[in-house]
């Protein structure tokens, strides 16, 4: 009986409550569920002669504008990622548009276009990639599932691919660089030399690897004028003491040798950014790195010409709403001058719009009538 | 909780708060381990006679706690041991153990004390991770006074928070939920996981589960919306309940429900029926399509024909002549997923163009030749009764007037007939 009444009272409260729900709030109950179209659908309703009617054509006026800004930001980032080859990445985005305005025919057959092309390259890779690991060519392999990382970052098979390389690629480099090791303390710099090579044929940019290697050319480079003239370097010939000045650097200066030499390599191949990346890398991994300091300080010095430009750059792809491609523009200038403020305020603000977006990408979908 | 209990809860709590401005010691004495022989009640006295304890030394790497040893006083006036504590090697120290046997020479500190901590909040709590203290150990005698003689200090350390799970993936495209999956810890004193969840990789996460178990390395993320993108960490769990620093944001997806299929059109149209076509959706794992009618004065669509996922095509025969409708086209996958509906296309269907015009001999009904072509014959209805057929695409009805109404009914080769046409009155 008493749970009568109080269903009772449940109900009237809440018919009630209905009642007394203006056009105006269901609209803005739709707008909080996510349901744009549906909460302009409703303020449209209200007659001019009511109360409400300035306050929804307000928020008609700022839901309409917001919905704009929305879709072109998630077009936009699609474009981004398609130039890149993310495909996956860029259908999700085209979407992500789509659920917002599901009239756009023209993204819709774009999207089925592009989701075919997705689904042939993924095949066509996975079937590369399986070849390649069943005969053992890790090297091969890698390559691989790196293009099939890019083009489809979601794929679980592709994840699971990933992993199997991984774990592969970690029990052989392993060995190599244990062999390599063993090697080098046995003061057999040519087979040393070789085993580093060849584990950076497995893994191009092995900060290990490279250190050692970059090590070995020093231990070759001290104990040369000490044999000029005489007798053949030791060293080059392949065994040789290892000279008394040039004691064995500890772990953390041989990954920082590397990433110094991999930066050298990155500006050799006119990528001076990431040649940035990798100096800071060095430095990270150890402070007193000198050679990456300053090829650092000088790789900001020559591209310092540069920062005005990017920063424009930016600002133009802000405007556009493709917020990735100017973060983009804006954290190659935080690269080359890290402390430009400018540039740390656009990042700041490209990144919440970002951040809102993918706020966005978790919410439900809008109700839809399914017949 | 009901009133009393809340009241006591309040009470216990008001005595915790006080305690930190009590003797320190009565604090002793609480401390002071319950066995045979009772520690004596130390005194301000010092007793510079007593050696100072040697061989101190403190373990790190514990769970928020570190155990100490030291050597046995040999001196038999010796009747125990003080153990104090300081935050930092210059002190300042404060007791925190009293052990009442010259051959208790071991210590485990938790941190169950109220002497000060470096990490606020924890003064009755046990101690943090990652966190160095120093100790020192002095004797007293049977009368409770305390050695004086400088005492060695040892450091110990407490074991860091659990590293974050390698290897953490997330499964995308499941419907509806994402699958995750990590490495187990290789610390053995991992005892599990928490999970969390954001909608941005930067956002705020929040704590979807806490798991179990140092191999109980998956969990299952459900209920969420197609096409939902979501950001997942991982951390690991240690036997003192620390949490640690969480791994890297893992994005994840969840399935979309399949596009809307597009091109529909119509293909084909005879009397009482039409054939549509589309495009074949992209979905690898699409089960097939539902085909909707809506007839212009219905209220509600109405399902026409569910077709396999090879479908491109499909003919509705339940159409009047030149009745209109709006067909639309639903895609759905494997896992039950729906596309919202096609754009709809509106198809006026064919129709007879019957004519019936009243002259001297009768009344000439015609109708078109395309209507015609999809049939053996046709039936000529007046007022609803069969007047006669033929093969014709026109028909003279010699005992006709002006003002009879006419329809046509197309005869398919089967013999079954298509919807009769509109009435035509004979002018």
């Amino acid at each position: 009986m008493r749970r009568g009444l109080q269903c009772m009272l449940a109900t009237v409260c809440a018919c009630g409550a209905l009642a007394c729900t203006t056009p105006l709030e269901r609209g803005e109950r739709e707008y909080q569920a996510g349901d744009r179209a549906e909460a302009i659908a409703v303020w449209e309703k209200i007659d001019s002669a009511e109360l409400d009617y300035a306050s929804a054509r307000g928020r008609i006026d700022a839901v309409a504008e917001e919905r704009g800004q929305l879709i072109e930001r998630y077009l936009q980032r699609g474009r981004y990622f398609e130039e890149r080859g993310r495909l996956a990445e860029a259908v999700l985005d085209y979407r992500l548009a789509l659920r917002i305005e599901p009239s756009d025919r023209a993204t819709l057959a774009h999207v089925q276009e592009l989701s075919r092309r997705v689904a042939k390259a993924r095949a066509e890779g996975l079937a590369l990639f399986r070849a390649a690991f069943a005969r053992d060519d890790l090297a091969a392999a890698r390559v691989h599932v790196s293009g099939l990382r890019v083009l489809d970052a979601f794929s679980p098979e592709i994840a699971d691919c990933q992993r199997q390389l991984a774990e592969a690629l970690a029990t052989r480099l392993e060995a190599s660089i244990a062999r390599a090791n063993d090697r080098l303390d046995a003061g057999r710099f040519r087979e040393a030399e070789s085993a580093f090579r060849s584990v950076l044929e497995l893994d191009p940019q092995n900060v290990t690897a490279r250190g050692n290697l970059a090590y070995i050319e020093r231990l070759r480079a001290e104990s040369a004028p000490a044999q000029a003239g005489t007798t053949p370097n030791p060293a080059r010939e392949g065994i040789a003491p290892r000279p008394r000045s040039a004691a064995r650097p500890r772990d953390f200066e041989i990954r920082a040798e590397g990433y110094f030499q991999n930066a050298v390599n990155a500006e050799a191949s006119g990528d001076p950014l990431q040649a940035i990346r990798y100096d800071l890398a060095a430095i990270d991994a150890d402070t007193s790195h000198a050679s990456a300091r300053s090829h650092l300080a000088a790789l900001r010095r020559a591209l310092a010409v540069q920062v005005a430009g990017l920063l424009e750059s930016g600002r133009q792809h802000f405007q556009r709403e493709d917020l990735r491609a100017a973060l983009d523009q804006w954290e190659r200038v935080l690269l080359i001058d890290p402390g430009n403020s400018e540039a740390r305020d656009y990042s700041a603000r490209a990144e919440k719009l970002l951040e809102r977006l993918e706020e966005m990408g978790a919410t439900p979908l809008p109700a839809t009538a399914k017949p | 909780m009901t009133l009393r209990a809340a009241l006591l809860v309040s009470a216990a709590v008001l005595a915790l708060g006080c305690a930190s401005s009590l003797d320190l010691g009565k604090m002793r004495e609480k401390l002071a381990p319950r066995g045979p022989e009772p520690a004596p009640q130390l005194r301000d006295e010092p007793n510079p006679d007593l050696a100072r304890v040697e061989g101190l030394r403190a373990a790190s790497g514990e769970l928020r706690a570190i155990p100490l040893r030291w050597d046995a006083s040999r001196e038999p006036e010796v009747a125990g041991y003080v153990v104090e504590r300081a935050p930092s090697a210059d002190g300042p120290f404060a007791y925190i153990a009293t052990l009442a046997d010259r051959f208790q020479t071991v210590y485990v500190d938790q941190g169950r004390d109220l002497a000060p901590k470096r990490e606020r909040g924890l003064a009755g709590g046990g101690l943090a991770h990652a966190e160095t203290y120093y100790y020192r150990v002095r004797p007293f005698d049977r009368a409770g006074s305390v050695g004086n003689a400088t005492p060695a200090i040892a450091a110990g350390t407490t074991a860091a928070k659990p590293a974050p799970p390698a290897g953490v993936q997330a499964y995308s495209h499941l419907p509806r939920r994402v699958a995750l999956r990590w490495q187990p810890a290789s610390d053995p004193n991992v005892t599990g996981y928490v999970v969390s969840r954001s909608p941005s990789p930067s956002g705020v996460y929040a704590e979807l589960a806490r798991i179990e178990g140092r191999h109980q390395t998956v969990y299952l993320d459900g209920e969420l919306p197609d096409l939902g993108v979501f950001y997942y960490r991982v951390a690991s769990v240690d036997a003192a309940g620390g949490v640690g620093d969480p791994s890297g944001a893992e994005r994840a997806v969840t399935k979309g429900e399949p596009l809307p299929p597009t091109g529909l059109r119509v293909a084909a149209q005879t009397i009482g029926a039409n054939t549509l076509r589309w495009e074949a959706n992209v979905e690898p794992d699409l089960r097939g399509y539902r085909l909707i009618r809506k007839r212009a004065q219905a209220k509600e669509p109405e399902l026409v024909a569910e077709l396999p996922a090879s479908a491109t095509s499909a003919t509705d025969s339940a159409v009047s002549a030149g009745e209109t409708i709006a067909y639309r086209l639903v895609a759905i996958d494997t896992d039950g997923l729906r596309s919202v509906p096609s754009d709809p296309v509106e198809i006026v269907a064919a129709a007879y163009d019957l004519r019936a015009d009243a002259t001297a001999e009768g009344v000439r009904l015609s109708w078109s030749a395309a209507a015609q072509s999809g049939f053996r014959e046709m039936r000529i209805l007046r007022g609803g009764e069969e007047v006669g057929r033929t093969g014709e695409a026109s028909w003279l009805h010699p005992g006709g007037e002006a003002g009879d109404r006419y329809q046509v009914v197309g005869v398919h080769a089967d013999g079954s007939e298509a919807p009769p046409s509109k009435p035509a009155q004979a002018e």
